[in-house]
Formats: C-alpha cells, sequence, structure tokens
C-alpha cells in the first residue's frame, strides 16, 4: 500500500509539473524548472552520501564545470549539437571527478574527503572569476537557448516554454538513471560498504574501485544538471558554483531524508516552496525560513520522507508500525 | 493549550500562507503605477540594498504625497534578488507574469545581466539603479534599460581631473589597490584623467605601478611602508569596505597624514569617517554618487536628505539614497509625460526628458542610456571641534557628460 500511495502521488506532481506553465506565473515555472534542476544535482550527490558513504562539500564545483562548458560551446556557436554538448559536458564533469577521486579517494574519506573537495571547488570558482575569456566575475550572459534535434525531429528550446518541458524530459530521464543506479546490483553494493566497508573487502569487493565509479558517476550527473541549467537562467558566473551551491544537496537531503532515494527531491521541492511562499517577507525571509527547517529537521530526524513512510506505514497497519518505529531508530536506505 | 506535532504544523502552514497574503492582495488592486524593484535584501550585499529600498522608498512617498502619476498612486514591489542572477531572473519573471511593465534593478552587475536579456520578450523599461559595469551599456547594451549610475571612465576620469586642477604642485602619486578587476579600472581611469589634465596643461606627472594588497586581507603594513617609502607626495587608495577601514586603522600608526600632502580614496566616502570617527585621517577625498549639502538650492535633494533622516536619523546618507530615490523619479516623470506604460513610449520620453532630481538634473545619453549627470567629491577628516570627531570640509562638482567613456552599444569599450 506504501508503494502504492507514494506512487500515486509522484504521478500526481509530475502531471503537476509537466502542466505547470498552463496555469502558473512565469516566475513559477522558472522556479520550478530551477529546482527540477538542483534536485537531480542533489540527487547525485545522495547517490555518493547515502550509498557510497562519502561526504563530499565541492558538489557545487562540477555543478559549475558542467555549466560553463555549455555557456562557452553554446557561445562558439555549437547550438546545433545540443545534445552532444550534454553529453560533452557530462564526460567532462565525469572525467574531473574521476581524476579528484583518484587522487582523493585512496588517501581520504570522512572530513578530509569534505574539506579537500570545498577547497577544490573553491579554487574553481576564484580561478574562474580571474579569467576574462570566461567573463571573469560577470560570467557570461545572454545564453542562447538552441534547438535540439532527434533523428528527424527538431525542437527550437528557444520558444514559449519548450526549454521548460525539454528540462522535465530530461531530469525524469536524469531520475531513472539514479534510480537504476541506486537499486541495481551497483547500488546494493555501495550500501554493503557504507554500511561496513572491511565487512564488503572481506567479502571480496574492490571497496576503492566502486567508491571511485559512484564519485565519477555522481560528478557526471552534477556536471550533466549544470549543462541544463546554462541555458535556463541563461548567465553562469563564478558563484554558480560557490559554497551555498555545494551545500544545496546537502541541505535538502536532511530536510527530505537521506534514507530514501527521494529524500533529496522532497528536500528541494519543499525548500523552494518556503522560499516562494515566504518572498514577500523582506527581511525576516531567513528566519521564517530557517525556523521552519530547523522545525522540520527537529521534528522529523528521518526528513520528510521518513516521516512520509512512517505515516503511510501506521496508516496500513498501525500496530506493526508502532512495534517497528520502537524497534529501529537508524535506518538504512529505503527504496 | 497542548502542542503536539500536528497543531504546530498546521499553525506553521496557516501562518506560511496568511504572510504571503498581502502580495496577493496587493496584485489585485489594480489601479496604481506598479514599479517592481529588485535588489540584493540578503547576505553581505544587503548593505546596498537596504539603501536602495530606502530611497525608492523615499521617492514613492514623495511622489504619492504630491499626488503620484496622473492621478494615480505609484506602488512599490520589492523582491530580493538573493544577490544571484538566478534570484533575479526568478523575482523579474514573477514581476512581469503578474503584469508588471516599469522595473528599478541594482546593482550588482551579474544580476542585471541576469535580467537584461528578458527585456525585450516581457516588453518593459528599467532603471539600472547605480551600476558601474562598462558592460551594461556597451557590450550587453538594450535599449529599454538605462543606467542611472557612474561608470569607472566617468566619474575617476574626473576625479583625477580635479586632483590636477587642484594640486598642479604634486608630480608624483602612488596607488594602492587589490587584485580585482574593477578595482584595476577604477586606478587606470584616475591615473588617465590625472595625466590628461596634467598635459593639457602642460605639465607632467608620474604615476607608480599601484601596490596590491590581498582582497579581503587583514594585515596592510608592508604594503603601507611600501608606499610611504616610494617618496610620492600624493596617494589615491582604491580599497574598498572593511578593508579599507582595516587599511586606514594601521595607516594611522605610520603617520599616513603626515607622509602625505594629499590623500585620495575612490569611494568609501563616510563609510570611513563613520567607523573610525575621531580616527578619521586629517583629510581625504572621495568621490561621492550624492551628498545633500554639495547640492545646496536643490529642493529635491533636500526633500530626500529631509526625509532619510527622518527614516533613520542619519545625517550623512549613502549616496545610492540618492540615486535610487531618482530611478523611481525617472521613471514617475516618464509615465506621467507619456501618459503609457508602454516602453515604446517611455524610451523616448526618458532619453528627452531631465527631470529635476536629487542628484540634479537627470539626463541619459541617448547612444547608449548612459547616465550623463554632475559629479560629486567631498574633502573631510578628523574635527576635534565636532561631536563626530570628523568634518566635511570642501565639495567640488564637475559635469558628468565632460567624462562618459565612447559610446559603443552592442560592443565592447577598446
Amino acid at each position: 500500500m506504501n508503494r502504492t500511495i507514494s506512487g500515486a502521488l509522484l504521478a500526481v506532481l509530475a502531471a503537476a509539473l509537466v502542466l505547470l506553465p498552463f496555469w502558473a506565473n512565469s516566475g513559477l515555472v522558472f522556479l520550478a524548472g530551477t529546482t527540477m534542476v538542483v534536485a537531480v544535482f542533489a540527487l547525485s550527490w545522495n547517490l555518493l552520501f547515502g550509498y557510497a558513504g562519502l561526504a563530499s562539500f565541492g558538489s557545487g564545483g562540477l555543478f559549475s564545470i558542467g555549466a560553463y562548458t555549455m555557456a562557452v560551446t553554446l557561445r562558439g556557436g555549437y547550438e546545433g549539437q545540443f545534445l552532444l554538448l550534454i553529453a560533452l559536458s557530462t564526460a567532462i564533469g565525469g572525467a574531473v571527478a574521476f581524476a579528484i577521486g583518484v587522487v582523493a579517494l585512496r588517501r581520504s574519506t570522512g572530513i578530509f574527503l569534505a574539506i579537500l573537495t570545498l577547497a577544490l571547488a573553491e579554487l574553481l570558482r576564484i580561478t574562474l572569476a580571474k579569467i576574462h575569456w570566461l567573463g571573469a566575475e560577470d560570467g557570461i550572459p545572454s545564453i542562447v537557448r538552441p534547438k535540439a534535434s532527434i533523428g528527424v525531429a527538431t525542437v527550437d528550446l528557444a520558444q514559449g516554454n519548450h526549454y521548460y518541458w525539454f528540462l522535465c524530459v530530461a531530469c525524469a530521464l536524469l531520475v531513472a538513471l539514479c534510480w537504476w543506479i541506486a537499486h541495481g546490483r551497483f547500488g546494493r553494493t555501495l550500501r554493503t560498504i557504507r554500511l561496513d566497508t572491511e565487512r564488503a573487502a572481506f567479502m571480496g569487493v574492490d571497496t576503492h574501485r566502486y567508491r571511485l565509479v559512484a564519485f565519477t558517476i555522481s560528478g557526471a550527473i552534477a556536471a550533466c544538471a549544470g549543462s541544463l541549467f546554462a541555458p535556463w537562467a541563461q548567465i553562469v558566473t563564478p558563484d554558480i558554483g560557490n559554497m551555498m551551491r555545494s551545500t544545496q544537496p546537502i541541505l535538502f537531503t536532511l530536510l527530505g531524508g537521506a534514507s530514501s532515494f527521494w529524500g533529496p527531491m522532497i528536500g528541494a521541492f519543499l525548500f523552494s516552496a518556503i522560499e516562494f511562499s515566504t518572498r514577500t517577507l523582506v527581511g525576516i525571509q531567513e528566519i521564517i525560513t530557517g525556523g521552519i527547517l530547523l522545525g522540520v529537521v527537529l521534528l522529523f530526524p528521518t526528513g520528510v520522507a521518513g516521516a512520509w513512510n512512517a505515516l503511510v506505514a501506521r496508516l496500513a497497519d498501525p500496530y506493526r508500525a508502532e512495534a517497528k518505529a520502537k524497534a529501529t531508530t537508524l535506518r538504512p536506505v529505503k527504496e | 493549550m497542548r502542542l503536539n506535532r500536528r497543531h504546530f504544523l498546521t499553525t506553521s502552514a496557516a501562518g506560511v500562507g496568511a504572510l504571503a497574503m498581502p502580495g496577493i492582495l496587493r496584485a489585485q488592486q489594480g489601479e496604481a503605477v506598479r514599479i517592481g524593484l529588485i535588489t540584493t535584501l540578503s547576505g553581505p550585499g544587503q548593505l546596498y540594498g537596504n539603501y536602495i529600498k530606502d530611497g525608492c522608498e523615499i521617492a514613492v512617498e514623495r511622489l504619492n504625497a504630491a499626488g503620484g502619476v496622473n492621478g494615480a498612486k505609484i506602488e512599490l514591489v520589492v523582491r530580493d534578488d538573493k544577490n544571484s542572477p538566478e534570484g533575479a531572473v526568478t523575482a523579474f519573471r514573477e514581476l512581469t507574469g503578474n503584469g508588471i511593465k516599469l522595473f528599478a534593478q541594482g546593482t550588482f552587475t551579474a544580476n542585471l545581466l541576469g535580467t537584461l536579456p528578458l527585456l525585450e520578450e516581457a516588453d518593459v523599461t528599467m532603471v539600472m539603479v547605480g551600476a558601474s559595469a562598462l558592460a551594461l551599456t556597451h557590450e550587453a547594451f538594450n535599449p529599454r534599460a538605462f543606467r542611472l549610475g557612474f561608470s569607472s571612465p566617468m566619474c575617476f576620469g574626473g576625479y583625477g581631473t580635479l586632483m590636477a586642477q587642484k594640486h598642479p604642485e604634486i608630480e608624483k602619486w602612488a596607488t594602492l589597490r587589490s587584485d580585482v578587476t574593477a578595482l584595476a579600472d577604477i586606478t587606470n581611469a584616475f591615473t588617465k584623467g590625472l595625466k590628461a589634465e596634467t598635459e593639457k596643461a602642460g605639465r607632467k606627472v608620474e604615476v607608480l605601478d599601484p601596490v596590491l594588497v590581498p582582497y579581503g586581507g587583514a594585515d596592510f603594513r608592508n604594503q603601507i611602508s611600501n608606499i610611504i617609502g616610494s617618496g610620492a607626495p600624493g596617494l589615491f587608495n582604491v580599497l574598498q569596505g572593511a578593508d579599507a577601514i582595516s587599511y586606514y586603522k594601521q595607516a594611522r600608526t605610520f603617520g599616513l597624514d603626515e607622509k602625505f600632502k594629499v590623500l585620495c580614496d575612490s569611494a568609501n566616502e563616510f563609510a570611513i569617517a563613520k567607523a573610525m570617527g575621531a580616527n578619521t585621517p586629517a583629510s581625504l577625498w572621495s568621490w561621492t554618487g550624492w551628498y545633500p549639502a554639495a547640492n545646496k538650492g536643490n529642493p529635491v535633494s533636500d526633500e530626500v536628505h529631509k526625509a532619510y533622516i527622518k527614516l533613520r536619523g542619519d545625517e550623512y546618507p549613502n549616496w545610492y539614497i540618492g540615486v535610487s530615490h531618482d530611478s523611481i523619479l525617472t521613471i514617475a516623470n516618464a509615465v506621467a509625460k507619456a501618459g503609457s506604460l508602454d516602453a515604446a513610449k517611455l524610451i523616448p520620453t526618458i532619453e528627452t526628458e531631465t527631470p529635476q532630481g536629487a542628484l540634479g538634473k537627470i539626463q541619459f545619453r541617448k547612444e547608449d542610456h548612459g547616465f550623463a549627470g554632475d559629479l560629486t567629491y567631498i574633502r573631510f577628516g578628523r574635527d576635534d571641534k565636532n561631536a563626530n570627531g570628523w568634518s566635511v570640509f570642501e565639495t567640488a562638482q564637475l559635469p558628468g557628460a565632460e567624462f562618459l567613456e565612447k559610446a559603443t552599444p552592442g560592443s565592447k569599450l577598446n
């Protein structure tokens, strides 16, 4: 029943997102598109944290690499190959993540990896701010929304809400890819490593290789999200990969729940909804937003997704749910 | 009453909904002339955003008290851009989606570069408040946007010219700045203005290579030793904000006042005096966008000054107050004269009208919509007789239009 209710809710929310341009203000449509992208970005981070047990504080840097790659290539007049440009951005993000992972993962995990990745992302941001060819502090503005060609069909993404619907499709595909990775054999092995690294190694799992692959995949998806974001915002600046960007997926995951695949996405949409609802409260918006987030985190330690799962389970079988709640406090990733 | 989780969540949700309601109610009023203000109201940039908001609100209050625009009240709809281009774009799209056609936005360049490409599609008119980046009126020029701000060549070229006129005896200048592009532009503009005016008078002046200090640094003692050892009697300092305060504090112990005949600060104006009080340097020049005492006889400037003192109790308003006030005034005057909110009618009206603002006559160069108003410079310093510990000694004004850089709308200035 839990899955049926959650699945139905997911379908309703997805339909609402697709139909949003027909009834919502253009500001809300822009915010929804942005939220979809950062939700995928958060999902890529949680592949690393929730599944592989690795915390990166520099994922914003990889998002930025994808965004800048897309901006530069579009500026260079390659808008006719938009889908190839997304693939290129993803590949570059993956390659950079692989290079960092090869050096960093053997020597550091935990807080050391977090600080190292944070330092690298900051280094990238400062470097971007000094390169005049990339617009220095002002970045690259006026990025065009290109045409996307699949076989004989070509869609002009600059027209109306075409790019928004393109984002819907692209983000759905990326979510499906993350789901497939997380729930397949690879994801299960990662969870084994997260729960007990020594035991997994004893069982013959090459833990370093699995973590490196997870780091690379997470980086590639983060860069892919960045490449989708550049034509959406139509401007990239060095701050696109700043510390705030890197902390976004952490915040979304805490809010939505690290123990659920959907947690980071729920967190992203909830955060955007709170921010949008309080936008007119100039001066006290941060206090209200922070207060609500604090309340949610304190009231629901397993995040909104954990609370939702518990609620549905309680409705389905109150006695069993209560016994289960008493028996488990720390919960692994739940599908 | 016992507060359980359900009560807490229900109450919170109701609270957020109720607090968001005023925006919905305002949007339904309809008759007012609505102007969207997008600025930075959170994070480190909110210092400037708050000044901009205050200045715009003073303008709306003044204009509404005088009868509004052709009988209609002006309504300011304020949004925080969160100092990010996507925050600015979200706010812009939301407001245009609600039918707003008039915008004031400022002051950070990247946020403006985010919204400029959207003006055409939304069919709106914008005044860029206090923005200085050259890109806005050159390579990123948009005919629907007017920059009510001072470009570096304009205000610092004028600054160099003024110093050459005021201090012809100084033949050697030292400069100090952080390694940041915008500050390099300021230094270059000052040097260019200084050299041009000196050469015009048949003299020569030497400007030493800048002494570089780390941006956001806290220890400037080595660099202070370097500039004092340079032997230059004139110093142009291009540090900004907190860096400048730390620098002047440390430089005091080196006897900066005695080592240089003329001290110039780029644009920190009263922020230094307010922070340092009786420890302010003995005499310091600074550029400012607006200083009420330099505009004596301008009733608009006096009224804005009085309104700001009433609002904040501060006798020395930041120049953004005057600039943001005049941004709203520019829009309101154009709507009144054109009798329309249509950009096609407003743009030529703003190009040709010269309303009296707090800064003086508000006028824009037609080719690139760059602001062509007056430039103001102030000299202030330590004064034991004043309770503040400092006073303003001298002001000077120059016609800004004479120092505007070449107009190259649509392409980069070489």
